[in-house]
C-alpha cells in the first residue's frame, strides 16, 4: 500500500512539472509576440476579416481561405500625401474607358492622406460616386482601425455637383463627421441613396425600393418589368449579398454591399449601381470548387481579370463554395449530374439584359466587361492594377 | 399564403437566408423525392402562384430543377406539378431552370 501511494505521488509530480514547463513556454512565446508589437501570430489581417474566416472555417476550402486572407491583408500606408484630380465627368454611364483609367490611378494607392480634387469636375455620375465610396470602405477594411487613412474631398466649384453629393449620401461615407444640408434641388423620389448594407434582413426592402423606382420611371412594359425584377435585380442582389454581406454585426463597418440608383430624366436613363467589397470574381473562381477546370484555360498569375469575368458569364460557371463540378462518367467524358446546379445566375442576367436591351457593365478587381444593348460582350478589359475593390454591376435602364 | 411572396433565396447563404427554396422543397415537395411518385401517373400536386411577386431563377432552380435528378423532363414535370395563377414570365423562368437542370 505504501508503495502504491508513493507511485501516485511521482505521477502527480511529473504532471505538475510538465504543466509548469508548458506554461513557461507559452509565457516566453507571448512575450516574444508582444515585443514584435503584434497581438496575434501569423496573419496580417484585421479582426473583422479574421472573424469572417472563422465563421466560414468549416465550409471554405484552404485555397479560398488563402486567397481571402491575401486579398484583405493589411496594407502599409505611407506618409506621402496623394491628390487625385478628377476634372472631367466621371461615370460608366458616359465613358467606360475613362472611368477605368481614372480608377486604375488611385484604387491601389497606399497613402495615409488622400485627397480627391473634384473642384473642376462638372459631373460625378452614380457609378463614380459608388467607386469613391467603395474605395473609402476598402481602405478601412485593409488597415487597422486606429490607422485608417484619411480620405478627403475638396469642395466642388460646381454647386450642382456639391448638391448632388449631399443629396445622394456621398458625404456620409467620405466625411461622416460633417453635416451637410441638401438644397432640395434634387427630387428624392428619383433616387435610392447610396447605402452600404451590412444587415442581410435589409435586402428585400432595398430590392423593392429599386424596383419601385424603375417601375415608375422606366420605359419597360409589364413583362419587361417582371423579367427585370425576377431575373436581373434578383440575381445581381443575390450575387453581391452572398459575396459581400457582413456576416457578423460586430464588425458592421467593414464588409458589405452598396447600392445607388438614380433617374436621369434629361438623359432618359436610370443608372443602377450595385456593388460589393468582396474578393472579386477572379479570386472567387480561382479558389472555388471549379478552379481546376477553369485554370486549364485561364492562369491565375496573369493580368486576365477581365477574361475571368467573361468566363463567369458562361453556363455552369460559379465561384461559390457549393458550386457543382463535373464528374467522370467514362474514360473520356466528364458531365454534370442532373439536378439543381449553381453557376447560371450571371448568364441569366446577361440573356435577360439582351432581351430587354439593357447595357450592363461589370467591373471587378483588375478587370471589366461591357455588354451593350444588343447583348454583345465587347472585348474584356484586363488591367494591371485594381480598378474596383470588389465587384460593381452597372445597369443603364431606358427611362420614359 | 402558405409560403412567401418574394421567392429569391436558394439557401441560407443567399440574401437574408429566409424563405429559401430548400425550405420550400423540404416542406411542400417532400413526397416528390422518389422515383415512385414520378412514375405514378395518378399523383399530381398543385402550386398556386397568385400572391408571388418575385420568383428568382436560383430559387426556381433549387426548388424545381432539383427533381431532374430523377431524370424528369420539363414537360413531364409540368404535367405532374400543376402551376396555377402563374404569369408567362414566371413559367418561362421555371422552364429554363428545368431545362438547365435536365441537361448534363
Amino acid at each position: 500500500m505504501k508503495l502504491e501511494s508513493h507511485k501516485g505521488d511521482n505521477k502527480r509530480f511529473r504532471v505538475s512539472r510538465q504543466k509548469k514547463l508548458q506554461e513557461t513556454k507559452h509565457k516566453k512565446s507571448r512575450k516574444r509576440r508582444a515585443r514584435r508589437g503584434r497581438k496575434h501570430s501569423k496573419d496580417n489581417i484585421s479582426p473583422s476579416i479574421r472573424s469572417v474566416l472563422r465563421e466560414n472555417k468549416d465550409v471554405w476550402s484552404k485555397a479560398r481561405k488563402k486567397v481571402f486572407s491575401e486579398t484583405f491583408k493589411k496594407r502599409s500606408y505611407n506618409d506621402i500625401p496623394k491628390v487625385i484630380t478628377i476634372d472631367k465627368p466621371l461615370g460608366l454611364e458616359i465613358d467606360v474607358k475613362a472611368f477605368l483609367d481614372k480608377a486604375e490611378e488611385f484604387i491601389s494607392v497606399e497613402s495615409k492622406k488622400f485627397t480627391f480634387d473634384i473642384r473642376n469636375c462638372s459631373r460625378l455620375w452614380p457609378s463614380g460616386v459608388t467607386l469613391l465610396v467603395s474605395m473609402v470602405n476598402w481602405c478601412q477594411m485593409t488597415s487597422a482601425r486606429e490607422k485608417w487613412p484619411k480620405l478627403l474631398c475638396q469642395k466642388p466649384n460646381f454647386d450642382s455637383v456639391e448638391d448632388y453629393l449631399i443629396h445622394c449620401g456621398f458625404y456620409k461615407y467620405v466625411a461622416p463627421n460633417y453635416t451637410f444640408k441638401a438644397s432640395g434641388k434634387y427630387d428624392t423620389s428619383e433616387i435610392v441613396k447610396i447605402v452600404k448594407e451590412t444587415k442581410r434582413e435589409n435586402q428585400e426592402q432595398r430590392h423593392k425600393e429599386i424596383f419601385r423606382l424603375v417601375k415608375r420611371n422606366s420605359s419597360l412594359d409589364a413583362d419587361g418589368l417582371e423579367w427585370f425584377n425576377d431575373v436581373i435585380l434578383t440575381e445581381i442582389l443575390a450575387n453581391v449579398s452572398e459575396h459581400g454581406v457582413c456576416k457578423s454585426d460586430r464588425f458592421s463597418t467593414d464588409y458589405g454591399w452598396f447600392n445607388l440608383t438614380q433617374l436621369h430624366s434629361t438623359h432618359k436613363i436610370i443608372s443602377i449601381c450595385i456593388a460589393d467589397n468582396g474578393m472579386g470574381i477572379k479570386n472567387n473562381l480561382v479558389s472555388g470548387p471549379q478552379k481546376d477546370e477553369i485554370s486549364k484555360n485561364l492562369k491565375k498569375n496573369e493580368d486576365n481579370a477581365g477574361r475571368f469575368i467573361k468566363k463567369a458569364f458562361e453556363a455552369n460557371v460559379s465561384g461559390a463554395f457549393k458550386a457543382s463540378t463535373k464528374e467522370r462518367t467514362n474514360l473520356v467524358l466528364k458531365q454534370y449530374k442532373r439536378g439543381a446546379r449553381r453557376g447560371n445566375g450571371l448568364k441569366r442576367v446577361m440573356d435577360t439584359c439582351k432581351m430587354l436591351r439593357i447595357p450592363l457593365t461589370i467591373v471587378s478587381g483588375e478587370g471589366a466587361v461591357e455588354i451593350n444593348e444588343k447583348g454583345v460582350m465587347l472585348n474584356p478589359h484586363d488591367r494591371k492594377k485594381k480598378i474596383f475593390a470588389g465587384t460593381l454591376f452597372h445597369l443603364r435602364i431606358p427611362a420614359k | 399564403m402558405d409560403f412567401y411572396s418574394h421567392l429569391v433565396n436558394r439557401d441560407e447563404n443567399q440574401g437574408d437566408g429566409k424563405n429559401t427554396a430548400v425550405q420550400f422543397r423540404e416542406k411542400f415537395l417532400a413526397e416528390l423525392g422518389n422515383h415512385e411518385w414520378w412514375r405514378d401517373t395518378s399523383k399530381k400536386i398543385k402550386l398556386n402562384f397568385k400572391d408571388v411577386e418575385t420568383l428568382g431563377p436560383s430559387w426556381a432552380n433549387e426548388a424545381f430543377a432539383y427533381f431532374t435528378v430523377f431524370d424528369i423532363k420539363p414537360d413531364v414535370f409540368f404535367e405532374k406539378v400543376v402551376c396555377e395563377d402563374i404569369s408567362q414570365v414566371k413559367k418561362t423562368i421555371i422552364q429554363i431552370e428545368l431545362e438547365a437542370g435536365y441537361k448534363k
